[in-house]
């Protein structure tokens, strides 16, 4: 009886949760200038089709942005996931006395995002003439300290057992953390990266300032300009976010299985 | 998986007969300059240089002239600054709670053994991977007064047309629920994890003693989140604060500049205004601000501690 | 002591997300080395992709254009840049539409970085600081260059933009607001005269009010009056220029708006809106006007082509009425700008299309509604056989531009943002002058 309530429950939240997506789905596919507002117009499916992506494909750099925000996510990842666990290797593994300043340095970062530091991180990007360069969204990407923390947590978890054999077979402490300590926290690293590349495709605010032509802007920062345009119906504007939207939705349905997987394994962890 | 190596014992590990001290030194701190480098030009010396920009006029093509601490005095003394530093709290009241509530209960609700576990719990995380201008512009449209689905359903159960967005009262609710929207799915998978951790034994002494559900809820369930409860608090606080977006994109801080936010803020006079200076100025305090926070959440955490 | 177990909150925080990222991630080691490949590959990708676009022949240049035209005009822009594309072979023209409110953002943030644009268009009123930075070129001889002879120019357009004798823009057109009404919808209201032209009754805010009565009882469902409410500073700006009234006072040095003109002009709207003659919550007025569901319409004579180009929406033009006593109102100047960190070589491309623009465009230009600048084209039969153009020939003769100081993108952003607090309800008009003037003030004196 209880188990039936909230089956339900269950069901109908998850409605409520995608409904917004579906309706901006159906928008993009109804012809020019159909609403879709009463219960009718949502049972309504004739007349259904793609002109409305063509369109947007034609007339915006909608997948060249996408394009865009796949490289730089991807970038910002692999090379942020590398530093930290460089930096993490060092905090678990290595003594030394300024450890303790660094850390609190570096986790200082956690406290104060890149938007509160906008006009000299501006001014900064300004001077070094990365303006509307991709590498003014990677760079500023490298600085979340996040990685280091959590990487560490993992680094603090390799036994020790495992550095003291690979020590006596000769490795110096570059090679304990190339073989010894890389591979064991791989499943950490790749957690870590999955964070960093969807901080990095959502960034809005620094690219939508750092980036000044069409061709090197990210989805998030190019859309907007794209969309605020008065005379643009409402099935263009769902169709560009469904074109912005569907990848990473395919994106999370393929890994679904893989999260499933993940979550069941990290209770058996702790 | 306690932290039961602890860093100083594999580190003891290692400490073989080096020469110098200074070299290990060196060694360790070559491992974080990779992260350091950029760390220190796109976060320490923007700072910095917030500081330096800060006393000065300064115009988008460069510094003008050198005014002390006039830009302080010209925030201090001007209430918007108070307004929207309210806005910005305002939204963390609003957003935090409800998106921690909200997580809650839907992480409590995926872990019942219900039907098409995954598939719902993939309906709560969606939202989270889709970017902040997609979001903002779907429920942009959604909350139309005239034509927007979240009215017609409304109508439906008999509520009249409502402003969303033009709406003073209403529209802090609207950035709100997009917002939890969006981002209860993080929570929620946090919070996930987190009732995992939980024994289920420690549930099933309790049934044995006869604890009810409730009961159980409050000391087995709720002691064994408090930890993730505290990194949620702590990350749900700082990311209201720099609630950015959805304002700029669904409302352009309207009705009026009611919804202006601290970030809106620096980013209006900075870049529409072109006065850097002022701007820096406005960001230094709220980093400030920032870090005042922080340090009041440390505090109270240190203290639950014991 | 204290810092160790301050870094141990942070660690043990760090590792609660940690456990839940790693159930997130376990499983997807597969997917993300996979898709590392292609993106170490890529990292030069931008570069190369840059260079092929628009296949316009081997040689053609190809500079990049910037506007802000959103309304109706976006069309009609589109048709020029087509129609110069397709009329020479040497330069290729890319545009950049960006959303009007963050235009000078984008643009002053542009011309600083040296990353930008090769063409751009900016308002009469915001170029002076890019003049003084040295960041635009005086385009005299550019012009000279490809035979786009200035003096077809109106003279008080050119003028309008000389610096030291030397242009530094070509002015494309004059813009400012029309009367347009919805001839059915008054005809309703019975406020329709014979000949097609509205009765508006006595020319005083009262009188106007009066009129607008009239229609929200014989035809209620619409808006008497729709306000351009996103963009409120152009209709305040209307009547406080027809009341009298002024931005700056005479020497540009103080702000001369906190003043009883300027409140009477902001009760007259905050009348309309208490009495519903406009709907407040319109963010699309002009969609609710050119969809007949608003009587009249303050708006720019760049909606003309949308608005009276198509016959079957029985809507007339006219000046504004003169409701707060003179015929003086709004206007700016649209012109084409050509950015310092342009090469050569793109320069002269974008001199040729400034050319196309003001001598053939020009003419597009004039049926999106906008009074061309170029002499040449006002004067020909094709601009005067458009609808009402005489009427904004007319209307032409009373605009009055905004001060020349370089502080006017700071002064005019203080001005839109403080008219929104005031209608909508969070400061008194009193309170919101006071405040407008001492922000303006502020800014003067840096």
């Amino acid at each position: 009886m209880k188990r039936w309530l909230l089956n339900i429950a269950a069901a109908l939240l998850a409605l409520l949760f995608v409904f917004p997506l579906v309706w901006m789905l159906l928008v993009s596919l109804k012809p020019d200038g159909a609403t879709v507002y009463s219960l009718s117009d949502w049972v309504d499916w004739s007349g259904l089709n793609a002109d409305n992506y063509m369109k947007v494909i034609r007339d915006s750099q909608i997948l060249r942005w996408t394009w865009n925000s796949v490289v730089i996510g991807f970038l910002t990842t692999i090379i942020a996931v590398l530093f930290s666990s460089l930096a993490a290797f060092s905090f678990s593994k290595l003594p030394f006395k300024t450890r303790g300043i660094f850390f609190v340095l570096i986790a200082s970062g956690l406290l104060i995002p890149t938007e509160a530091i906008l006009i000299p991180l501006y001014e900064t990007a300004l001077h070094l003439k990365l303006i509307d360069n991709i590498w003014a969204i990677i760079l500023p990407g490298l600085t979340n300290p996040i990685g280091i923390l959590l990487l560490k947590q993992f680094m603090d978890g390799v036994p020790r057992d495992y550095l003291e054999a690979a020590q006596i077979d000769g490795s110096r402490s570059f090679g304990l953390w190339w073989r010894v300590c890389l591979p064991l926290t791989r499943s950490a690293m790749i957690s870590v990266g999955i964070f960093y590349f969807i901080l990095s495709w959502n960034n809005f605010l620094w690219p939508y300032l750092s980036i000044t032509s069409a061709e090197n802007m990210i989805l998030s920062a190019g859309l907007p300009t794209f969309l605020s345009n008065n005379t643009m119906s409402l099935n263009l504007i769902m169709a560009a976010s469904a074109i912005a939207a569907i990848p990473t939705i395919l994106v999370f349905v393929l890994l679904q299985r893989h999260i499933v997987q993940g979550v069941s394994m990290s209770g058996v962890k702790g | 998986m306690e932290t039961q190596i602890t860093g100083r014992r594999a580190a003891a590990a290692l400490r073989r007969r080096e020469p110098l001290r200074l070299r290990t030194e060196l060694k360790a701190v070559l491992y974080l300059v990779p992260f350091l480098i950029p760390f220190a030009v796109f976060y320490l010396w923007p700072v910095c240089r917030g500081i330096w920009m800060s006393l000065h006029v300064w115009g988008i093509r460069g510094m003008e002239k050198y005014v002390g601490i006039a830009n302080y005095d010209k925030i201090f003394n001007n209430p918007d600054f108070y307004v929207y530093l309210w806005h910005s709290f305002y939204f963390v009241l609003l957003c935090t709670p409800t998106v921690i509530a909200l997580g809650l209960i839907l992480a409590l609700l995926i872990n019942e053994r219900i039907w098409f576990r995954t598939a719902i719990r993939s309906a709560f995380f969606l939202p989270y991977v889709l970017s902040v201008s997609v979001i903002s512009f779907i429920w942009l449209h959604l909350f139309d007064a005239k034509n927007g689905p979240v009215n017609a359903l409304l109508g439906l159960l008999g509520a009249g047309e409502l402003n969303w967005l033009t709406d003073r009262g209403l529209v802090w609710w609207a950035i709100t629920i997009v917002t939890d929207w969006w981002t209860v799915g993080f929570v929620m998978v946090l919070f996930l994890a987190g009732l995992q951790e939980i024994p289920p034994d420690h549930y099933e002494a309790a049934k044995i003693d006869g604890a009810g559900a409730w009961q159980r809820f409050r000391h087995i369930t709720m002691p064994g989140l408090s930890s993730v409860m505290k990194i949620q608090i702590f990350y749900q606080v700082i990311g209201s604060l720099k609630l950015f977006g959805q304002v700029q994109i669904m409302t352009g801080g309207g009705p009026g500049d009611s919804t202006n936010t601290m970030i809106r803020y620096i980013y209006v006079t900075g870049f529409k205004k072109d006065m850097f200076g002022l701007a820096s100025a406005q960001s230094i305090v709220f980093c400030v601000i920032m870090l005042m926070i922080a340090a009041i959440q440390f505090k109270l955490t240190d203290r639950k501690d014991g | 002591m204290k810092m160790k177990k301050k870094s141990a909150t942070l660690l043990t925080t760090g590792m609660a997300l940690t456990l839940a990222l790693a159930g997130c991630g376990n499983g997807s080691n597969n997917n993300n080395a996979a898709s590392s490949a292609p993106a170490s590959g890529s990292a030069s990708a931008p570069a190369s992709s840059q260079a092929a676009s628009t296949g316009n022949g081997g040689s053609a240049v190809e500079i990049t254009f910037w506007n802000m035209f959103g309304g109706g005009e976006g069309d009609f822009v589109d048709q020029i840049i087509k129609g110069f594309n397709d009329s020479q072979k040497e330069v290729v023209v890319k545009q950049l539409r960006l959303e009007s409110n963050e235009y000078y953002a984008k643009l002053g943030t542009a011309l600083s970085s040296g990353k930008g644009p090769d063409v751009a268009v900016a308002h009469v009123d915001r170029i002076s600081p890019f003049v003084k930075a040295k960041q635009i070129v005086p385009v005299d001889d550019l012009a000279s260059k490809v035979g786009l002879d200035l003096s077809q120019i109106t003279a008080s357009n050119l003028q309008s933009v000389t610096y030291d004798g030397k242009p530094y823009a070509v002015p494309l057109d004059t813009h400012f607001h029309m009367f347009y009404y919805n001839k059915d919808l008054l005809k309703k209201a019975d406020l329709l005269n014979e000949d097609g032209t509205p009765k508006l009754g006595e020319m005083t805010p009262e009188g106007f009010e009066k009129t607008l009565a009239q229609i929200q009882s014989k035809v209620p469902d619409i808006q008497a009056l729709a306000v351009n409410t996103p963009y409120f500073q152009e209709p305040f700006l209307n009547l406080y220029y027809e009341a009298g009234g002024d931005i700056l006072n005479a020497d540009m040095t103080k702000a001369a708006i906190n003043n009883d003109k300027a409140l009477s002009v902001l009760k007259f709207y905050m009348d309309v809106y208490k009495n519903k003659y406009a709907d407040l919550n319109d963010k699309n007025p002009w969609d609710s006007f050119s969809n007949g569901k608003a009587a009249f319409w303050f708006g720019g004579v760049w909606e003309a082509g949308v608005l009276l180009g198509d016959a079957s929406k029985n809507i007339g033009a006219m000046p504004l009425p003169p409701i707060f006593g003179s015929q003086t109102h709004w206007a700016s100047s649209h012109l084409l700008v050509v950015p310092s960190y342009v090469s050569a070589e793109k320069q002269e491309a974008s001199a040729k299309f400034m050319k196309y623009f003001s001598e053939v465009g020009g003419s597009t230009w004039g049926k999106a509604g906008h009074v061309p600048a170029n002499a040449n084209v006002t004067a020909s039969d094709e601009y005067k056989s458009l609808p009402y153009r005489d009427q904004f020939i007319e209307a032409q003769k009373t605009v009055k531009f905004a001060p020349q100081t370089d502080k006017y993108t700071t002064i005019v952003t203080t001005i839109a943002e403080s008219l929104q607090n005031i209608i909508f309800g969070s400061e008194s008009p009193e309170d919101g002058l006071k405040d407008m003037e001492k922000q303006i003030n502020e800014v003067l004196d840096n």
